[in-house]
């Protein structure tokens, strides 16, 4: 029995023996047995090989077959049965094997349930979760993925696992090639290859919309049918099968899948947070591919830390230098797609778009598919690319930063510190950390709302208002310990809320990110900052412009000093800064902050860019806070070129701007053709959006106005009925949405005399209630049902039905009914016809002599609006006798805008005034209002100018 | 949480707390590496466990940011655990199929080497002998974890080590002499 102490002996023994050359070792061996023979016979056996054999090599002991023995234990690990045809997947039976890859074998089945004839391939995953664990991300994320929904995605029809726990996914079969095939024989130029990336990456791109990255984006990936359409394989599954074992244990969490490097992003090999710009970057791989015939760091067949290696440090090849080095048979990789026969083509730009795609860190990359995406199509249609504005930008943002505060050299200084070329532990756990923060939100957010934007949904789901406010409360109880992913949350929740119109609930939401940025990084920090601006932002749509001053002013002169290295947080911030100036009427301060907005912009942007788009945007709704409409609507006018050829991500801009401008139009009295734009932008909307959404129900508003001012009522009236007909069909029943057309069209109805005096005020009680109890409907929305509801009232006399409308009006949109504006003037005006018809003359009189003498006095006075306002004031005059009634009507008549034509119902007002104040006769008067109006049999009302606007 | 570096070099101190702990932490990935190889080679027959050692657990060394000492604990482990999965499974298929039986597996030392050195041996004997080596001389046997089971070559075991092969070769020398004798005792 050999103990430490007798090993002690022995191994001083061997050390000796060992060291002297094999020749004398046979001696000394005797030499020890003749003094201590146990000791020499356990020596002897020991130095066996190395006494009998001097030159042998020295090799470990091996177990006999030990790889095939451990091969096996870990393949009996996984209980895996092997697959077999006829073997039922679900719904679906296997019919035979059609491939394989890493993450298993494929297999094409049929549907077993005899439901519908149906083929579909069949993934069997070697998974090394537990079956329990796999099942339920199955459960959680196989509904997102089978979403979806894009002609060039393959789409995931089921998931699930099978009693021995072997986890597949259904697939849609696509029949074809790979991508790298189809190039080689039926892509022969750059831009048939181009073409067809840019197919590729339209699916990659609206995945990416629904919160679904691929992250494991290759030729082999993508099949291209037999009639040339590629369909992307295998989206989000990477994603699915990620373990999501407890961080400190999970050494190989990204990176142990069968990623296939080459086409992996630096951050995927680094085991790094994984975004939409890993896609990206595979995206950029494969261009490259496409136009060098190789790939851009490492040749195919190199060894994985080859791969590694130069993905990580090495710059990608040129593809200039590539293609000048003339392609042999020998460089001709029949793995490969093969060069293009006009290769050369692809020098420059295209070469720019490869190298922005293929940066290092993922914040330099495109910003978004989308981006590339543009960017290719600008290429293809001998646009500049703009990588090339890119460089302009970066440079104007190099010159900011030498001129920027310490603060901006600072982060440069951290940057480099932490840049080393391997991730320490802890850099890397962060990294982790970051990783499950990042995904732990995608995976929640992917359950949560499928897919993310409304312009794709209709604005308002009902299904999604559910699962946002049960989001809402899981953020209270799901995140207590981890406030970074508390607050990436509340930024999304806060604007997909505010998207949605439901700023009730944005709001609480958005002011308790700005507190959590507080407390995680401190009152002055950029993620406080940004919180602060969303926050504003949706102040602005609120009757509570002083808010948004209060937010922002303190921290301007701040941000201003550090907006070298964010110039888009500044901009944001003076715009909203502005917004909330000009709603308080503090016109000179948004003047001068836009003042500094433009040069910020001038020193960023190209004159085409559409960042000038926007600014004019802001201008032009100063212009109409100050009453300026021409002027605001020169201003549009001039964006105008902007608004078409856009890539998809303006649509929406250009439609709002669209949509103002039509309503500049309708105000500035140029209504000819006008219906027909207005009809164009709705088909616009319906396309872009979907049928039901926000803008088309606003624009059939917008429709109706138009009709309204132009005295045609049953039109305005037919107008209304299909924005209600709109929620109807869409089954939108959330009485946020409903509300205010439902007022509106009660309006109508009521001009067009389509519903009884009776009904109509019944109707206009439940309305009324209903908007009292339901806060949802804020800001100007709120103000224009209630104006729509008064009225309602003022029209049938009813000031019991007026008065609690107009006292809601004043108390819920106070501050955005500043008599300096035209929302202030109507609610004005409408207190003055209260007033005439409670009898108190001399309230309307002052009333109205404030506003219509504030309205005459803008530079476009001609309007409709201005002469609905000094008609009301004629009628106030001559309830009282005043004797000015004369002198008001003349300026009445020369207030009316001379384009609208003849006939039109506040002539018949203006007649009626001018033959009571007995200075003209005319005909019955009564009779031809009671025509125009097409009220017949019906008196007519003593407040009837509280119908003419 | 404490790191693996410290892990390993408390449970080479003989820390029953730091083995248990190592023992959660590392146990698991080793496997799922390895077993993530084997499918990426296609099946039994391409697993080798030197590809393993470089695809797998090197950058699983890298990632967890261990150096020098520590490394090389980390490999024996690995080697360690690799054994213990074939161990465990041959145990559970012997209690399968043969009611219990001990499975007889070889132990050779290649071609090179004496008959006496490949004699019929059971690995659950080899693994006994280990841990009774460990107790010995934990330096050799690492050493044999290193280059029996975890796959390194001895350039890499030498280079780990900071010595060279030769110094290498002559403890291997020793770790197979050691092992041998430990192998024929009685338990």
């Amino acid at each position: 029995m050999i103990d430490r102490k007798r090993w002690e002996l022995l191994s001083a023994l061997l050390d000796e023996v060992l060291a002297l050359p094999e020749g004398e070792r046979g001696p000394w061996l005797a030499a020890l047995r003749a003094r201590e023979s146990a000791l020499a016979d356990l020596l002897e056996p020991m130095l066996a090989g190395a006494l009998t054999d001097p030159d042998a090599t020295v090799r470990a002991p091996q177990v006999s077959a030990f790889q095939q023995h451990l091969a096996g234990a870990l393949q009996d690990d996984v209980p895996e049965a092997r697959p077999r045809a006829g073997q039922r997947m679900g719904a679906w039976a296997l019919m035979y094997q059609i491939g394989s890859g890493g993450m298993g074998e494929v297999w094409l089945a049929s549907r077993a349930d005899g439901l519908f004839e149906a083929q579909a391939a069949i993934k069997l995953l070697r998974s090394d979760l537990p079956a329990a664990s796999l099942a339920a991300r199955f459960a959680r994320e196989r509904s997102v993925l089978a979403r979806l929904n894009h002609p060039a995605v393959a789409r995931l029809l089921d998931a699930g696992i099978v009693n021995d726990g072997q986890a597949y996914l259904v697939l849609e079969y696509v029949a074809g090639r790979t991508l790298t095939a189809h190039a080689r024989s039926d892509c022969p130029t750059v831009a048939d290859r181009v073409r067809l990336l840019i197919e590729v990456a339209e699916a990659v791109d609206h995945a990416h919309a629904q919160l679904i990255v691929h992250r494991d984006l290759k030729p082999s990936n993508v099949m291209v049918t037999a009639s040339g359409e590629p369909k992307l394989l295998d989206f989000g599954i990477a994603g699915l099968l990620d373990d999501e074992g407890p961080v400190d244990t999970d050494l190989t969490r990204q990176t142990g899948r069968g990623l296939t490097l080459g086409y992996a992003a630096p951050e995927q090999i680094l085991g790094q947070p994984i975004g939409t710009a890993a896609d990206v970057f595979s995206l950029g791989v494969m261009l490259f591919e496409l136009l060098a015939g190789e790939l851009p760091f490492a040749p195919r067949h190199s060894a994985r830390p080859a791969i590694e290696q130069a993905v990580l440090h090495d710059e990608p090849k040129r593809l200039l230098a590539v293609l000048s080095t003339p392609e042999d048979d020998a460089q001709d990789d029949p793995n490969g797609p093969g060069r293009p026969s006009d290769a050369r083509r692809a020098r420059g730009d295209l070469e720019a778009v490869v190298a922005k795609a293929l940066r290092k860190d993922p914040a330099q990359r495109y910003r978004s598919v989308r981006e590339f995406v543009d960017d290719l199509h600008r290429w293809l249609t001998h646009r500049p690319v703009s990588v090339r504005r890119d460089d302009w930008r970066h440079r104007s943002r190099l010159w900011l930063r030498r001129h920027a505060v310490l603060a901006a050299a600072a982060v440069v200084v951290f940057a480099s510190l932490s840049g080393g070329l391997m991730a320490t532990t802890w850099q890397w756990r962060r990294a982790e950390l970051a990783a499950s923060q990042a995904e732990q939100v995608t995976q929640y957010l992917g359950d949560m709302l499928g897919s993310a934007s409304p312009d794709q949904n209709g604005g308002r789901m009902p299904s999604m208002m559910d699962l946002l406010e049960r989001s809402t409360r899981d953020l209270k109880t799901h995140f207590p310990n981890d406030p970074e992913v508390a607050l990436k949350l509340q930024d999304v929740l806060g604007n997909t809320y505010a998207q949605l119109n439901r700023f009730d609930l944005a709001i609480p939401i958005l002011e308790q990110r700005v507190l959590t940025a507080i407390e995680r990084h401190g009152e002055a920090s950029e993620r406080a900052v940004d919180a602060r601006i969303d926050l504003a932002r949706v102040f602005t749509t609120q009757p509570v412009p002083q808010r948004v001053v209060e937010l922002l002013e303190p921290w301007r002169d701040l941000e201003r000093q550090r907006h070298a290295a964010n110039p888009d947080r500044y901009d944001s911030l003076l715009y909203m800064l502005a917004l909330g100036y000009m709603r308080i009427g503090r016109f000179e301060d948004a003047q001068r902050t836009l003042d500094e907005a433009r040069g910020l912009v001038d020193r960023l942007y190209k004159p085409d860019d559409f960042e000038y788009v926007y600014f004019a945007n802001y201008v032009s709704l100063l212009r109409v806070a100050q009453g300026r409409l021409s002027e605001a609507d020169a201003l549009l006018e001039q964006t105008r070129s902007h608004w078409i050829g856009r890539p998809v991500r303006y649509a929406r801009h250009a439609l709002a701007l669209r949509a103002r401008s039509f309503r500049l139009a309708v105000l500035l009295v140029r209504h000819d053709g006008l219906q027909e734009i207005g009809q164009a932008m709705l088909a616009d909307m319906d396309a872009l959006m979907g049928p039901a959404n926000d803008m088309s129900v606003n624009m059939c508003a917008e429709l109706s106005r138009l009709a309204q001012d132009q005295g045609l009522f049953e039109r305005a009236a037919d107008w209304d009925e299909a924005a209600v007909r709109r929620l109807d069909d869409a089954g939108i029943a959330h009485p946020a949405a409903r509300l205010p057309p439902q007022a509106a069209r009660l309006l109508t109805r009521t001009l067009s005399h389509r519903i009884g005096r009776s009904q109509a005020l019944a109707q206009a009680r439940e309305l009324q209630q209903a908007l009292e109890a339901e806060r949802t409907v804020t800001g100007l929305r709120r103000a224009e049902t209630w104006i729509a509801l008064a009225r309602v009232g003022l029209m049938h006399g009813d000031a019991a039905l007026v008065e609690p409308a107009l006292v809601r009006l004043r108390a819920d949109a106070g501050p955005m009914l500043s008599p300096s504006t035209l929302l202030g003037r109507r609610t004005v005006q409408l207190e003055a016809e209260l007033a005439r018809l409670k009898g108190d003359l001399a309230t309307s009189h002052r009333l109205l002599t404030e506003v219509a003498g504030r309205a005459v006095a803008l530079p476009d006075h001609r309007i409709v609006s201005t002469w609905a306002l000094q008609l009301d004031l004629v009628a106030t005059l001559l309830a009282m006798g005043d004797p000015q009634a004369a002198a008001a009507l003349e300026q009445a008549t020369s207030l009316r805008p001379p384009a609208l034509p003849a006939g039109h119902p506040f002539d018949a007002v203006q007649g009626h005034l001018a033959a009571r104040l007995g200075s003209r006769p005319g005909p019955d008067t009564a009779q031809v209002l009671a025509r125009a109006y097409r009220r017949p049999g019906e008196p007519l009302h003593p407040a009837l100018t509280g119908w003419l606007f | 949480m404490a790191s693996i570096t410290e892990l390993l070099s408390r449970s080479q101190e003989g820390q029953s707390d730091a083995v248990r702990q190592l023992y959660a932490q590392l146990y698991p990935e080793i496997k799922r590496v390895a077993r993530a190889r084997l499918a990426s080679a296609g099946g039994v027959t391409g697993l080798n466990t030197t590809a393993l050692v470089h695809e797998g657990f090197l950058r699983m060394a890298e990632q967890a940011g261990l150096q020098g000492g520590s490394r090389g604990h980390f490999f024996a482990y690995v080697g360690q655990v690799l054994r213990s999965v074939v161990i465990d499974h041959l145990r559970s298929v012997g209690r399968d199929k043969r009611g219990g039986d001990q499975v007889m597996v070889t132990l050779s030392a290649a071609e090179a080497v004496p008959a006496a050195q490949s004699s019929a041996t059971d690995l659950i004997a080899i693994d006994r002998a280990l841990v009774r080596m460990q107790a010995l001389d934990p330096g050799l046997y690492e050493l044999l974890e290193m280059l029996s089971f975890a796959g390194l070559t001895i350039a890499e075991v030498a280079d780990l080590r900071s010595v060279s092969s030769r110094t290498i070769n002559r403890d291997l020398i020793k770790a197979r002499g050691l092992l041998q004798a430990l192998l024929g005792e009685p338990d």
